[in-house]
């Protein structure tokens, strides 16, 4: 018996031996760093990614990578910023209020967006919301956080583009404002978005797990040290909403604007004195940068391939962004400082500036040289300048020369009015009366042969909020008012109907 | 009735004729009693949670709703003597020696704990899931010392494996309760892997010394475990590890006196050991083994086995409220004392949810939540979803259809 049991301890001895052996390796197989100075949860995080993809919250069908998105937009919003109208429809010379609604909400800054369905912006604060042609609200987003800001949305056909403040970045259906996606983009987003080729382009800070790895990346690519802490340019992917790059970093100074060359895939930043050129080619990497006299007034302004910028001293410079390091061609001295980037004027081959004083100019850009500027007379806020085409039968009335297809200034001018000059000498070929009292309009739009303005009202003495009011305007030709006054006298009223849409419907 | 009477009179013949099981039944009576006080002390926790309108329910109940038709006053009877009955089979074990009654304290303790315990997947732990199982196996299976002498052993071993996960080896436990450096908090968490994986199998060495110092040694680190981590782990285990010198000296004991083996009540057979540590074992390597070699539920597959405790999974949830002309996003806060172990626990956040949507509930135009829960663990490099729901307010929506849609949901 004894020895039967000595034997067993020897067979357990042994086998305890093995087991201790096989401890020790799977333990050290668990942890490689026990013996080194490395901590484990260090190496592990640093292998981790953040999360540079959409949580989505929409059906299947609504994600789709081959679906090429066409941003829609009014004038400003094109991704070269030019203030021409897009597709040049000619327009009619006078227009009469048909009807003006105060709005529930107000934008905290230009742009809105607009299309056939609506009007789409930001509101101070977390919300963006969408607002129809009748001044009702369509549905509204709310980000999360007290102090996060909107930014004013990009729209495409079929859906919004919103960030905010706070880094995120979603995605939702035009019409319903259900969401589609939501994403972390970043720890501070400076501007809205650009698209430009199914790329959504934004400008901020990465996140900040991202940051270390980016500026490991940085200094492998050029030789030097990153710069911590610093802005990028974000690229993201519209359709699945996957980040596709990051540019170098850069540091950004208060606001940045984001223009955008759609057939080379250029982006130009302006930002204080600097401006930048990335190539989304090339990963979003600078291809480009120059340091200006004085600060750029807003985003640059990009037209047949040339950019255009407003200095705060009043100079107009032209730069060719397709030479090697940018090459600066021309600059006028207007004399006054700019209130945005200038408007190009098709066919005219002329800048249109509004500065703050109020006046209007017009520069050559074949001569290089200043035209002419007139006194707006404008009492408000807003200094939008638009060029945009009036119908043909009004060309030889007011002796327009036809090879320049009707293509006019609209600026808005003294009390509540929006005026048309013609580009050539600055004569006023029309002045359209939006509504009395209020600041000349922050936004025109046209749809469907209406014109749409947005205006801000100031507050009327002895009244109760004592704030600013914006409203919004419909205004037809005097012929069309005419015809549905008529048609409204002779066909008895409808029944009433909720205007209001749903926004969200939940599943069943 | 005879076969079961007599089943239990071996059972009961085999506690009695062994002191160090009889001690044992006091001991496993003792840590009855210590989950109810530990239970009491942190505000009846059983009661608390029957209490609450969405429990968090064991993942292999397809709902625990039925628990509720309960009463209150029910629980709290039930609560009651869970602890008395416990504390009376201590002292028949200990203080009496009347093991016939202490085993029929501790069955009736033993009982009525399962309807407390299983109406809410909170209430459970690795160390509770023991104590459950060493009080089954005491009170109804054949060979009961070596075979609770073998599923300590398994358990420390299992929690071991467990524990050779990124989450505990990176010591961070260790270094957030001493407030220590981070590589001191992973040396703590090497050894204590050590310990575990070889200290109770050291206890089964024949030689006092061996012996002696595994099980010294044993004791030392629980009792480092208990001035970092908190008394109920550590002084569990003490306790239970106890059985080893007490059989130890009595197998011994028996070797010299040479009792007599009566035939009347023969041994119990060896395989009750071998069958029972085989499914002890299968259970533990479920988890292991990939999903789609596994036939059996998963969450039934989790619920037999051991849990890492160690908190390591980072989460990421966004939550949104949705009304009739619009979508606001919004934070859900966890209620305040939630444990670290069960921060990102997919379930509680779905409880969360669900008291968030009869919070917004009376808010105008509310219609309901929608919510997307990703999580990553230490190890992993991107996150995953765990749950993505548009309607989270929807009555009948019950936290298995969530996870269960979630192969259907549009994945990252």
């Amino acid at each position: 018996m004894d020895y039967e049991r000595q034997r067993r301890e020897r067979w357990w001895s042994a086998f305890f031996i093995v087991y201790a052996a096989g401890v020790a390796y799977l333990l050290l197989q668990s942890n490689p760093h026990l013996y080194s100075n490395k901590e484990l949860k260090k190496e592990l995080l640093g292998s981790q990614k953040e999360t540079l993809k959409p949580i989505p919250l929409a059906e299947k069908g609504n994600l789709t990578a081959d679906q090429k998105l066409h941003q829609t937009f009014w004038w400003r919003e094109s991704a070269g910023r030019s203030g021409a109208e897009i597709g040049g429809i000619p327009h009619d010379k006078e227009y009469v209020v048909e009807v003006k609604t105060d709005l529930p909400v107000a934008p905290h800054s230009m742009p809105v967006s607009s299309d056939d369905v609506g009007f789409y912006f930001a509101e101070k604060g977390p919300w963006i919301t969408a607002i129809s042609n009748e001044g009702q609200i369509i549905w509204r987003y709310r980000f999360l956080g007290e102090d996060t800001q909107a930014h004013p949305p990009l729209i495409t056909d079929a859906f919004v583009f919103a960030t905010a403040s706070n880094g995120t970045l979603i995605r939702l259906d035009k019409k319903t404002g259900e969401l589609h996606w939501w994403m972390k983009v970043g720890e501070r987003l400076l501007s809205p978005s650009a698209l430009v080729n199914n790329k959504l382009v934004l400008i901020g800070k990465p996140l900040k797990a991202e940051e270390e790895k980016l500026a490991k990346e940085t200094t492998k690519r050029r030789g030097q040290k990153a710069t911590p802490q610093t802005d990028r340019v974000i690229v993201v992917d519209a359709a699945l909403g996957s980040v596709l790059d990051y540019s170098e970093p850069i540091s950004f100074k208060g606001e940045a604007y984001l223009s955008a060359l759609e057939s080379s895939e250029q982006i130009f930043v302006t930002n204080d004195n600097r401006l930048h050129a990335f190539d989304l080619n090339k990963g979003g990497g600078v291809a480009w940068s120059q340091t200006l006299p004085d600060p750029i007034v807003g985003p640059a302004m990009i037209y047949e391939g040339r950019l255009f910028l407003s200095l705060i001293s009043g100079k107009i410079q032209a730069w060719d962004p397709a030479k090697k390091g940018g090459k600066f061609e021309w600059e006028v001295d207007i004399g006054k400082a700019p209130a945005g980037p200038p408007v190009f004027v098709p066919t005219f081959d002329r800048l249109a500036i509004a500065t703050t004083d109020g006046h209007l100019h017009v520069v050559d850009v074949k001569k290089a040289e200043g035209l002419w500027n007139i006194h707006l007379d404008n009492r408000g806020s807003s200094q939008e300048v638009l060029a945009a085409r009036i119908s043909g039968r009004f060309i030889e009335e007011h002796g327009l020369k036809w090879e320049n297809k009707g293509w006019t200034l609209w600026a808005p001018c003294s009390n509540g009015r929006a005026c048309i000059y013609n580009p050539d000498k600055g004569q006023l070929i029309s002045r359209i009366s939006l509504v009395p009292g209020a600041h000349p309009f922050d936004r025109l739009s046209f749809k469907d042969g209406a014109l749409y303005a947005l205006l801000r009202q100031p507050a009327a003495k002895g009244s109760d909020s004592g704030e600013e009011r914006l409203i919004l305007a419909r205004l037809l030709d005097p012929k069309t008012l005419k015809r549905k006054k008529d048609e409204a006298a002779q066909t008895p009223p409808p029944a009433a109907k909720s205007s209001i849409s749903t926004a969200h419907q939940p599943e069943s | 009735m005879i076969f079961p009477m007599e089943f239990l009179k071996s059972n009961l013949w085999e506690i009695r004729k062994s002191s160090s099981l009889t001690l044992f039944g006091g001991l496993l009576a003792i840590l009855s009693a210590l989950i109810f006080f530990n239970w009491w002390q942190q505000g009846q926790l059983p009661l608390l949670y029957h209490q609450e309108p969405y429990p968090m329910c064991w993942g292999f109940l397809d709902s625990c709703a039925w628990l509720k038709a309960i009463s209150p006053q029910a629980m709290e009877v039930m609560f009651w003597t869970f602890g008395v009955s416990s504390l009376m089979a201590a002292i028949f074990f200990l203080l009496a020696r009347m093991p016939s009654l202490g085993w029929f304290f501790l069955l009736v303790a033993w009982l009525i704990k399962w309807p407390l315990y299983i109406q809410d997947q909170r209430l459970a732990s690795n160390i509770n899931y023991l104590i459950t199982l060493l009080t089954f196996v005491f009170l109804l299976v054949p060979n009961k010392s070596k075979l609770i002498r073998w599923l300590i052993t398994g358990f420390y071993v299992s929690q071991a494996f467990v524990n050779l996960s990124p989450e505990w080896l990176s010591g961070q436990v260790y270094a957030e309760a001493l407030n220590a450096p981070i590589k001191l908090g992973e040396w703590l968490a090497a050894i204590s892997v050590l310990v575990e994986f070889l200290g109770p199998m050291a206890l089964w060495f024949r030689e006092l010394r061996y012996f002696a110092l595994a099980w010294v040694s044993l004791t030392t680190y629980h009792g480092l475990q208990w001035y970092a981590l908190g008394y109920f782990e550590p002084l569990t285990l003490i306790l239970l590890t106890l059985l080893f010198p007490l059989s130890y000296y009595e197998e011994r004991k028996d070797e010299r006196e040479y009792l007599y083996r009566s035939f009347i009540r023969p041994e119990p057979s060896a395989l009750w050991v071998y069958i029972t540590m085989a499914i002890f074992i299968v259970a533990q390597a479920l988890p292991f083994v990939p999903k789609e070699y596994l036939s059996i539920n998963p969450s039934i597959a989790a619920t037999i086995s051991l849990d890492l405790e160690a908190p390591g999974i980072e989460c990421r949830q966004v939550s949104f409220n949705v009304f009739e002309h619009h979508v606001e996003e919004i934070e859900i806060e966890a209620p305040q004392g939630r444990s670290a172990r069960y921060r990102c626990h997919p379930q509680l956040r779905f409880v969360d949810l669900k008291r968030a949507c009869k919070d917004s509930e009376s808010q105008p135009g509310f219609r309901t939540i929608m919510s997307a829960l990703t999580s990553r663990e230490l190890g992993q490099a991107e996150f995953t979803p765990v749950f993505v729901s548009r309607d989270l307010c929807k009555k009948d929506l019950a936290y298995r259809d969530l996870i269960s849609a979630r192969g259907e949901n549009h994945g990252l």
